[in-house]
């Protein structure tokens, strides 16, 4: 279900389950083979992406309505839920990248990334409420980011389509890359990003960054100057050592 | 009053402050102490318009004096945040909630706190040959006086992250293509565009 690799020390999570990466559950893989995964290769990155032409379709319904047979769904999706916030929680940038169709659970995942690179031929929706569903990944949530309270309605009640234009626009996706391309872009952003950067440099980068959406302004500027002098003092302790 | 780093003064309603230890108008203790003493003294008392970020010679700044930081920060180990460096930070969190327009004008090297600084300002205006960074990462340091919440506001995260992560320089005309700068004019047009501005606010 879920290929991981290691291109030095960006991860790359693979969706696989060709070919839509259907999922089979909403808790796709554990955290503890994921978090294991990333500190045996002293991960910097992790870009997430489907095998196959399309990022992942969603839900596989049959499987989810096995799932309410055996009164285990609010299980799945309580841990789907922990994984999707230990991804967001990570202190490296998680990537996802999204060749053809980024559907349901599937887009649930990629706005779990903090960011998206799309392919121009991808597109997004959230198809759920057609099966007389909705979003129970975080989907409605995840939405605030980036639509109007009603544009969110808009997007999940018509299950509508939409591309990666359209996306970029409205922020929901921050590059948009040829078809077939997606997992190259982000290996080599990943890469320029991270390499030979020490862990600690990027871990209080990505948290100032998030820490914008979070705090106050007044708040995340006095966060931003003591991580800053938190990096500081290291760079200090390093030279005495080397001293 | 004759400061070293630092001219602060009032034409036609009108406030200057202007970066002057050029060539790299570097921002090392001098200038953020005269620069905390002039938003206390003058910035939040006197009657003006709008104030205009601007410097002396032929670059904006270079940014903070990394080694000095350094070693304010080794002399105080069990403070998260050592007064003199939070003191800077007071000095820029007045100009970001100074209720007048700040206009900064930029040409040549806007590096590091430099940078930082103009992003306090409501509005950039560049000369063509101006040059942008937040090159902290690539000595082992970030920014650490409101850049990537600025960054963020305007160019979203990733972005932010990647300029901020892989230090590179954008030019003018990238700045602009990003929303980072309002405008691009030659040196000589820079000021009266920066006065029509506060003129018509």
């Amino acid at each position: 279900m879920v290929k991981l690799e290691a291109d030095k020390e960006v991860v790359v999570l693979q969706l696989s389950n060709p070919p839509g990466n259907a999922l089979l559950k909403p808790d796709f893989i554990e955290i503890e083979i994921l978090n294991d995964f990333l500190k045996v290769n002293k991960a910097k990155a992790i870009i997430i992406t489907g095998t196959s032409r399309h990022f992942c379709i969603g839900a596989d319904i049959n499987l989810l309505l096995n799932l309410v047979q055996e009164d285990t769904l609010k299980e799945h999706i309580e841990d789907g839920h922990k994984l999707l916030n230990y991804l967001y929680e990570l202190n490296i940038p998680v990537f996802a990248a999204i060749e053809g169709f980024c559907f349901g659970g599937g887009l649930e995942i990629a706005l779990s990334a903090h960011f998206r690179i799309a392919s121009e031929k991808s597109l997004l929706a959230f198809p759920e409420t057609i099966h007389r569903l909705m979003p129970g990944l975080s989907g409605t949530h995840a939405l605030k980011k980036y639509f109007s309270l009603g544009q969110s309605i808009e997007f999940i009640l018509s299950g509508r389509t939409m591309n990666a234009e359209e996306a970029l626009n409205k922020g929901m996706v921050d590059y948009v890359v040829p078809a077939k391309s997606c997992l190259d872009f982000a290996l080599k952003l990943a890469h320029k990003m991270t390499d030979d950067k020490p862990e600690k440099v990027i871990n209080n980068v990505m948290i100032a960054l998030k820490n914008t959406y979070t705090l106050s302004r007044d708040k995340a500027l006095e966060e931003e100057t003591r991580l800053f002098c938190e990096l500081a003092a290291d760079l200090n302790n390093e030279k005495i050592k080397k001293v | 009053m004759i400061r070293k780093a630092l001219i602060f003064e009032i034409h036609d309603g009108i406030a200057y402050l202007t970066l002057s230890n050029p060539p790299a108008n570097q921002m090392n203790s001098v200038f953020f102490s005269e620069l905390l003493e002039i938003c206390h003294s003058d910035i939040i008392k006197e009657n003006y318009k709008g104030l205009i970020i601007r410097s002396n010679g032929r670059h904006f700044s270079s940014g903070a004096d990394v080694g000095e930081l350094l070693e304010i920060i080794r002399k105080e180990p069990d403070s998260a945040v050592p007064t003199s460096i939070s003191k800077n930070l007071n000095a820029f969190s007045i100009l970001n909630h100074l209720r007048k327009p700040i206009v900064a004008l930029i040409k040549g090297i806007c590096y590091g706190s430099g940078f930082e600084l103009a992003l306090c300002a409501n509005y950039r205006l560049a000369a063509p040959n101006s040059y942008f960074a937040l090159p902290e990462t690539a000595f082992g340091l970030m920014p650490g006086l409101g850049g990537i919440y600025a960054l963020h506001q305007m160019v979203g995260a990733a972005k932010t992250a990647e300029l901020v992560l892989t230090a590179q320089t954008i030019s003018a005309d990238e700045a602009l293509k990003l929303g980072i700068i309002n405008d691009i004019l030659l040196k000589e047009k820079l000021e009266s565009k920066a006065r029509d501005i506060i003129l018509q606010v």
